[in-house]
């Protein structure tokens, strides 16, 4: 019962990890609707330098951000452990490219820290916070944030 | 061998220039470099401008009624111009910028005699840290060569350098290196070389490894922030006679002033903090 007590002003919230470049990043369970095998992804001319192609899921045309390139990591090319996290975000369905999926995991509220912001960089806007996992520590990604208003609508258009 | 004596000539070299520079800026002088860095720093630098508005004393009061947010960032080219012209004398208002001039024509007249009155004094009193006023004692570090000291009031702990520690973030400026579990606190971990050494001596730093030079991480700030080091050395206890002290000339805010008998610059934690935390941009703290 106690239990239930802490997790009325401890909510605890649900993330899905995956690996880029080494680090641990984390996504709201809620935004995640499925994880893909890497499948074929067709490129889209003209598309913004972050947008990978599209991707046919189920007759439903849904497009893949990269997120190398979004987080400024090098590029890499997909093996067999390279997924398609498709997401809700930006009031639409896209799909983003990642290393490898882990797991899911429970993290309460007070687990999560908010990340210093150092430099100027812009596009650090999406980190939500941070929470230390044992030795390493889990990057919570705000998916909404990923892209700008623009990039969202340009995203939409495509 | 003969190549990397020459290079390291050339790094002793780069690096004596760039102490040089430092010292030429807490000296107040570097005229050339005034164009460059007002073009820089007139539309960033969002704290900057209020820092000098208070050592320049004369600009305040009719100023801040005045202006406009806009115009108060532009005040601190205005004041530190006024203040290289004044050597001359007396005649800033051709030159003053053009925001000043369009704005509040009659208030011109009245920066002129409190500069003069002050100038040699005032400015270096008002700008000054705390612990600056007596004998204090500091920490001798080496960022890629360059000796910087830091006040042991102000600094928090030495730590290893330990990549397996760091968590990079994605996004980050190039001398942003992660974040750092240090006793169940995430701190920032800055690479103090990348940051604060002019882009010539900066090239040599990046290499496949960049952080491998990297030994200690000196915490600062409350251990709010981390700056990686090559090395840490020895602790000296300075007279304040001992330091050039910056003026309120001095372009580079984290720089509290210069000691040349240990060809070192001392740093202003407090500054160099808000720096940080301001976002203000990397060019803040190489000017």
């Amino acid at each position: 019962m106690s239990q239930a007590a802490q997790s009325a002003n401890d909510p605890v919230t649900q993330w899905v990890t995956f690996f880029l470049d080494n680090e641990k990043y984390g996504i709201k369970v809620m935004q995640v609707q499925e994880v893909l095998r890497m499948t074929e992804i067709a490129p889209v001319p003209g598309a913004p330098h972050y947008v990978l192609g599209i991707i046919n899921l189920r007759g439903n045309v849904v497009t893949v951000i990269d997120s190398r390139k979004r987080f400024g990591l090098p590029e890499q090319e997909p093996d067999d452990s390279t997924r398609i996290v498709i997401i809700e975000a930006g009031d639409q369905v896209v799909g983003i490219l990642v290393d490898s999926v882990a797991e899911v995991v429970d993290l309460r509220a007070n687990e999560i820290e908010t990340a210093p912001n150092v430099g100027t960089d812009e596009s650090s806007k999406y980190i939500q916070g941070v929470s230390s996992q044992g030795e390493e520590l889990l990057i919570l990604v705000d998916v909404d944030k990923l892209l700008s208003d623009e990039e969202w609508q340009e995203v939409a258009s495509l | 061998m003969s190549k990397s004596e020459k290079q390291l000539v050339d790094q002793s070299q780069a690096l004596d220039d760039f102490f040089s520079s430092l010292m030429r800026d807490v000296e107040a002088y570097a005229e050339e470099e005034q164009h460059d860095s007002q073009a820089i720093r007139s539309d960033d630098l969002p704290s900057a401008p209020a820092v000098v508005q208070a050592e320049s004393v004369s600009p305040k009061p009719v100023m801040s009624e005045t202006t406009s947010q806009q115009d108060v960032q532009l005040e601190e080219p205005v004041s530190t111009k006024i203040f290289e012209q004044l050597p001359p004398v007396v005649e800033p208002e051709p030159e003053v910028s053009v925001a000043e001039v369009e704005i509040q024509p009659e208030p011109e007249p009245e920066p002129e005699p409190k500069h003069e009155a002050g100038i040699e004094s005032a400015p270096e009193k008002v700008s000054r840290p705390d612990w600056s006023e007596s004998e204090f004692q500091a920490m001798l570090f080496n960022v890629a060569g360059l000796m910087l000291a830091v006040p042991l009031v102000d600094l928090n702990g030495v730590v290893e350098w330990d990549p397996e520690k760091i968590t990079e973030m994605p996004g980050h400026a190039e001398f942003y290196l992660g974040l750092m579990n240090h006793l169940g606190v995430n701190v920032p971990v800055i690479d103090t070389a990348r940051l604060v050494l002019p882009p010539k001596k900066r090239q040599e730093l990046t290499g496949d490894d960049p952080t491998a030079r990297l030994s200690r991480v000196v915490l600062i700030h409350d251990g709010q922030y981390g700056l990686a080091c090559d090395e840490v050395s020895e602790v000296i206890t300075l007279q304040p006679d001992e330091v050039r002290w910056r003026t309120a000339r001095t372009q580079r805010r984290w720089l509290a002033g210069t000691v040349v008998e240990h060809m070192c610059a001392l740093i202003d934690v407090n500054a160099f903090a808000d720096l940080l935390a301001s976002r203000a941009p990397v060019s803040a703290f190489r000017e």
